[in-house]
């Protein structure tokens, strides 16, 4: 049976570059390998007319494939014409034509569209003790559903439908998201349980804040104990005794150590004999209830003092004794104080068990030592693996407010995720011929999502399609569909074959992920210099090999440009660390073999930033053009 | 700003009263007595906004009669302090303050009471003082001599009683110019 190839253009676009749309159309019909071209005002199923299943689809004038194609096992290619045509050198008749050449051609290569059904665990591990895990269980209990919390020890049920297993640790997690054996071990041994999500609470790890100059000061915990302690300690019956309370000292405070040292404050002021001052660089008290207490323990005499940043000056007088001094412009004097007792406030650090969850569930740690990357787009409670989440002192949140904020985002995942049993099948495709079991690809995936049972495989809701296997495989056996290496080769061999005229400006390629630099070259005013640029849309920069830089220069490029997200923003938190490294190497070994590396180049971009990725571009033109014509030239001679 | 910039700022300035508080010597009952008494009532609300001061218009030539400041002493607890301050005296009760207030605190009124406090514990200044016996000596806040009236007939102007006693009897009938007691 042979392939139905289907090019649809849009009308407007035609007219917009001004040609004439029924001469152009004559012109993509009469190609060979095109069974029907159309021309079509609109997208919607009316607008383009039947479509045979399987059949390949061009869709010229369109950024994104249509849906209801996809299920009859289309293969489609869109490509938007207005953005890429404003991009390329030459007549509009002929780069519209070329665009639509080198779609065709990608679009044999792509595979089908494929779903399948999964069966998902609908339950959720909730691990850790203290109030983040406990506003986590409730979250999720409140959204109906089953909830197994690690917590501590009861003797019974935790609230609602929840099953309480104190006293077990986490101490692996295979499988994937919906579908995790975990591992749990105890002092009786090792138990598994099959959840769909796990958020991981952690514990809660307090460090005195250093107070300022050699102060011996008692850590906020121990007062609090003090205070509740039975006998009362002596000082309570002292009238002139004075408690001073240093609130932040050097960092900022949290509401959560506000709220502690308001209720010490006023504990000691409202219920004993004794004196309370505090001092503090900020009052935080942006938190329910709390404006209300600082109220109270203003009329209950506490005496509230601001400080600098630093904290008050600390004076000491010899045998331990010392005095804090700070100037208060309101009073328009120094206030002095010597304490007889000197409080200091407890900071959130990260627990030192955090390390070994991490190894035990394969998270990647941030810098400062919490459960998730230093990525912006894994706010609020997202880890490298997905349908795994941290919340809470697992990733350095104190304050309870954003604390319930992480819990009711990872919730809201997680039932995303186990109630999602239909998913597109794995993008990833591997040659058997060509895989020798390395194990490479499983090592290198930053989100756990390959698995190994003779063949790697890509769990389809896993894998964040970073394209760093592909990138890797030492073998080239693992491609990730549709940005295939024959896909993307047959598209360059299409754009680069164009015929080049003397006085044309040089050739570019550029290879951009998806996120950022095809979303900054849409929103890219047109260029201001001649420029001849050839856009491919990695799926991310991540994808970017050594390959496929040979390639372009081969088949013609005079310079190649790599542009990635930012690397705190990088969707996927390896892909553009990972491109950059990868491209640095590669510029090494061009320039031991003579080749000049700077001939490819690497740029970070975002999707908001269509101007600053223009300018780029035409810097970067610029550049090749002094260097003169690209090696493909110098072979042609 | 360093701690050492803080300092340098201070002590350019002059100064406006202590260099140096000790906050010990704060009475956290203090600014109860005086929200307890009428007028005092507002004195709680205050969170140092400054606007009063920025409006008062002895403190543009006073910088020491500072609203902000007099309220940040009563709620530190200074007693002494404030009710021996001399610039407690200095306001022209213009009502400005009172009516720029945005946590309706009442300065003019709590200062009424401060300065009650402090003539009932004995710190009404000389000038003040001596002004109950003028006005029962005089029947006015001023004595009236020989000088005065002398300059009155050079401007043609008739002249005023001197040692008016019909005043006194009047007051004592009144039981007005008598010091309140306790």
């Amino acid at each position: 049976m042979t392939t139905v190839r289907i090019v649809l253009i849009s009308e407007n676009h035609l007219v917009a570059a001004g040609l004439d749309p029924k001469e152009f159309l004559g012109r993509v019909s009469a190609w060979e390998q095109v069974t029907e071209a159309r021309l079509v005002r609109g997208w919607t199923p009316g607008e383009i007319g039947p479509v045979p299943d399987g059949a390949v689809v061009v869709l010229a004038g369109r950024s994104a494939p249509l849906p209801w194609l996809e299920d009859r096992g289309c293969r489609q290619f869109p490509v938007d014409l207005a953005v890429r045509a404003a991009w390329l050198a030459g007549p509009a008749a002929e780069k519209t034509a070329v665009l639509i050449r080198a779609a065709l051609a990608a679009a044999e290569k792509v595979p089908a569209f494929s779903r399948l059904t999964i069966q998902t665990f609908p339950r959720l591990l909730v691990a850790g003790v203290g109030r983040a895990a406990e506003t986590t269980v409730r979250a999720a209990d409140q959204a109906g559903l089953e909830v197994v919390w690690l917590g501590p020890e009861n003797n019974g049920h935790g609230p609602g439908n929840v099953e309480l297993r104190p006293g077990r640790r986490l101490a692996g997690a295979a499988g994937f998201a919906g579908r995790f054996q975990v591992l749990l071990t105890s002092d009786h041994g090792f138990e598994e349980i099959q959840v769909g999500a796990i958020l991981v609470c952690g514990h809660e790890a307090r460090t005195p804040l250093t107070p300022p100059g050699d102060l011996k000061a008692l850590p906020l915990s121990v007062f609090e104990g003090e205070l509740r302690g039975n006998p009362r300690p002596d000082w309570a019956d002292k009238p002139d005794f004075q408690v001073a309370f240093i609130a932040g000292a050097g960092r900022s405070t949290s509401t959560d150590n506000m709220r502690r040292v308001l209720e010490a404050a006023l504990a000691v002021a409202a219920g004993t004999k004794a004196r309370a001052c505090v001092f503090a660089a900020q009052v935080k008290v942006a938190e329910s209830g709390l404006e209300r207490l600082y109220t109270q323990a203003r009329q209950a005499g506490v005496v509230f003092i601001r400080t600098p940043e630093s904290g008050p000056v600390v004076e000491s007088s010899g045998d331990g004794a010392f005095r804090l001094r700070v100037y208060d412009p309101l009073a328009g004097a120094e206030l002095v104080l010597a304490p007889d007792l000197v409080v200091v406030e407890e900071t959130l650090s990260p627990a030192i068990e955090n390390g070994d969850l991490a190894a035990a569930l394969g998270l990647t740690m941030g810098k400062d030592g919490y459960l998730s990357p230093d990525n912006i787009l894994f706010l609020p409670a997202s880890t490298n693996r997905r349908g795994i989440f941290a919340l809470g002192p697992a990733r350095g949140t104190e304050e309870p407010g954003a604390v319930a904020w992480e819990a009711a985002q990872a919730v809201a995942e997680a039932r995303r995720i186990i109630g999602a049993t239909e998913i597109e099948a794995s993008p990833l495709e591997v040659d058997l011929g060509r895989c020798t079991l390395c194990l490479t690809c499983v090592r290198t995936c930053p989100h756990q999502a390959l698995g190994f049972a003779h063949r790697p495989s890509a769990d389809p809701v896993a894998c964040r399609r970073c394209g760093l296997c592909a990138a890797e495989c030492p073998m080239d056996a693992l491609q990730l569909a549709p940005f295939t290496d024959p896909l993307v080769k047959a598209r360059l061999e299409v754009l680069l074959g164009r015929p080049r005229e003397k006085t044309a400006p040089p050739r570019l390629v550029v290879f951009g992920c998806r996120r950022s630099a095809a979303a900054a070259l849409a929103a890219a005013p047109p260029p201001q210099a001649p420029v001849d640029l050839c856009f491919i849309t990695l799926p991310c920069a991540g994808r970017i090999e050594d390959d496929l830089v040979w390639s372009a220069f081969l088949l013609g490029a005079d310079g190649v440009l790599v542009a990635a997200c930012h690397e705190d923003n990088c969707r996927t938190h390896r892909g553009s660390p990972e491109a950059r490294r990868r491209l640095e190497h590669l510029r090494r070994l061009l320039e031991e073999t003579g080749f000049p590396p700077e001939r490819l180049g690497f740029t970070t971009t975002a999707p908001n930033l269509g101007v600053g990725f223009s300018r780029a571009i035409v810097e970067f033109n610029r550049r090749i053009g002094e260097m003169g014509p690209g090696p493909a030239a110098e072979c042609e001679k | 700003m360093t701690d050492q910039e803080v300092k340098d700022q201070m002590e350019s300035q002059p100064a406006v009263g202590p260099r140096e508080i000790d906050l010990a010597r704060g009475r956290p009952g203090f600014m109860h007595e005086v929200a307890a008494r009428r007028g005092g009532e507002g004195l709680r609300n205050c969170y140092a906004c400054g606007a009063c001061s920025a409006v008062c218009p002895v403190e543009a030539q006073e910088p020491g009669f500072d609203p902000r400041r007099l309220i940040r002493l009563v709620l530190l607890g200074l007693k002494d302090e404030v009710l021996e301050s001399p610039q407690l005296w200095l306001c022209s009760t213009c009502y400005t303050c009172l009516e720029t207030c945005p946590q309706k605190v009442g300065f003019t009124e709590v200062l009424f009471v401060l300065k009650n406090m402090a003539a009932q514990a004995g710190h009404l200044p000389p000038g003040l003082a001596v002004q109950p016996d003028l006005l029962r000596d005089h029947g006015r806040l001023y004595e009236i001599t020989d000088f005065e009236n002398g300059n009155r007939a050079e401007l043609g102007l008739p002249g005023l009683p001197e040692k008016p006693e019909h005043f006194r009897t009047i007051l004592e009938r009144f039981r007005l110019g008598a010091r309140e007691e306790g």
